[in-house]
């Protein structure tokens, strides 16, 4: 199974992106990244319930740091 | 007891407030930021919720809303983590130690010289000159209270921040006596950096703190260490608020700062508090002129006045008047307040003065009976 989300190098940044797309109507879920870079280690993503560019579109606009769209492949 | 000491810490504190920081031991046991269990990100959730009501409240981003121990604590992290070496600070003569001590201590090893402005409580226009006049080319950095803890003045922060704003100074207020009491917007009044408690005006239980700045201010980081994020790079962050909050944070009190913000609200507000406490503090002011040997600072009352009656009794050393109030029930601060600089400047070194800091809580009642006791100690029926 693949999961998108977008990244955030800290839970602040991941909660405000988070509450500025509850308010426009979007619902999102912040985890712990499951697939952190190496290079850098822990970071956190954003589970988008819908479009997850539409999302990425609104935090964009809003000058919230991110790290971008990212997918991984679940191993079952 | 009556507590008549809220410039210290304030107190009682409001159940909400109480009962918050419980919840934050009891039912959100995470570490904020630490870890993908439900009880580390709730925790982090609580934390950005204290973040955003900061932010709202003082007019910055929420990222920037950093949670220290206390206000000494972001005044050091805010001045040392401001300056190079060669730079100039202006500092005004009302400040704590909070802000005096480390500056001198910059001073003394050599990386700034720094200047003290004298705040003439009667005239801002007086104020805003003599900070000016002392403004050089090195300048840096212009620090300055809202409110002084000692005789409750109100400092022209708004004017001051559009004096550095057009001389491209940084701007430091310590907003120890004014946050929850008094309306403070950075972006407003041109503030960089706003230093604050979370345990006096804003409710929240003591080993509180916050550091806001504007999105134009970097800061360095004092301290260094783990932020729950970039765990494989030895550098600290470059993001906020993890490049200033390292360590584990102080859940239950930052929670209970975010209670006290939404108490002073379900109160009606800043302003609503300010008013509440200058009833008093103009009724306490009245009484206490009437009071036989009382030295009051009349150049310090009225529209420049914020929270806090300071008084002298001729005669008697202030700490001894404290202890006889204390011994009465009272508590009031007397003494030197962590101030040298505005009881040298202001010519109270000899005798530091008692001080009555009245708080949400506080009724004209009590204050009726302070009073009586006061005659009582004025007329030396009390020793």
């Amino acid at each position: 199974m693949t999961h998108t989300y977008i990244k955030f190098e800290s839970q602040t940044l991941g909660e405000k992106a988070k509450r500025l797309l509850n308010d426009k109507g979007i619902k999102s879920m912040l985890k712990r990244n499951p697939n952190p870079n190496h290079k850098e280690g822990c970071n956190f993503a954003l589970f988008i319930q819908g479009n997850v560019w539409q999302a990425y579109d609104i935090i964009m606009n809003s000058n919230i740091r991110n790290l971008g769209v990212e997918s991984y492949r679940e191993r079952l | 007891m009556i507590y008549l000491d809220n410039a210290a810490t304030s107190y009682p504190k409001p159940e909400s407030v109480i009962n918050a920081a419980l919840y934050a031991m009891r039912d959100a046991g995470g570490n904020s930021g630490r870890g993908s269990h439900k009880s580390a990100i709730k925790a982090g959730e609580l934390v950005y919720n204290v973040r955003e009501k900061a932010a709202e409240l003082f007019g910055c981003e929420s990222e920037r809303v950093i949670f220290t121990l206390n206000c000494t604590m972001s005044l050091n992290m805010a001045i040392k983590g401001s300056v190079k070496k060669g730079d100039h600070v202006i500092i005004s003569s009302l400040e704590h130690n909070s802000v005096l001590r480390p500056v001198h201590r910059l001073s003394e090893e050599g990386i700034i010289t720094y200047s003290v402005a004298r705040v003439n409580p009667l005239s801002d226009d007086e104020t805003l000159k003599n900070f000016a006049s002392l403004i050089k080319k090195e300048t840096s950095l212009i620090i300055s209270s809202a409110v002084s803890n000692v005789f409750g003045t109100i400092l022209p922060v708004s004017r001051l921040g559009g004096l550095c704003r057009k001389r491209k100074i940084r701007f430091i207020v310590d907003g120890a006596q004014a946050a929850g009491m008094r309306e403070i917007n950075m972006k407003q009044s041109n503030i960089d950096i706003l230093c604050l408690p979370g345990h006096k005006g804003l409710m929240g239980i003591m080993g509180t703190g916050l550091l806001l700045f504007s999105e134009n201010t970097d800061i360095e980081p004092l301290i260094q260490g783990g932020t729950g994020s970039f765990s494989l790079i030895k550098t600290q962050p470059e993001i906020y608020p993890d490049r200033l909050e390292s360590g584990t944070l102080n859940l239950p009190g930052i929670v209970s700062v975010g209670e006290g913000i939404d108490f002073i609200k379900r109160e009606g507000g800043t302003s609503a508090v300010y008013q509440k406490e200058k009833s008093l503090t103009d009724m306490l002011f009245g009484e206490l002129a009437n009071v036989r040997n009382t030295v009051l600072y009349p150049m310090f009352s009225g529209k420049n006045a914020s929270g806090i009656v300071s008084f002298n009794i001729k005669g008697q050393h202030s700490e001894k008047v404290g202890q006889m109030l204390s011994d009465a029930g009272f508590a009031v601060r007397a003494g030197y307040h962590c101030s040298y600089l505005a009881h040298k400047v202001y010519g109270t070194d000899k005798t530091g003065v008692v001080r009555i800091s009245p708080g949400y809580f506080t009724t004209k009642k009590e204050l009726k009976s302070l009073i009586f006791y006061l005659n009582k100690i004025a007329m030396g029926k009390i020793l």
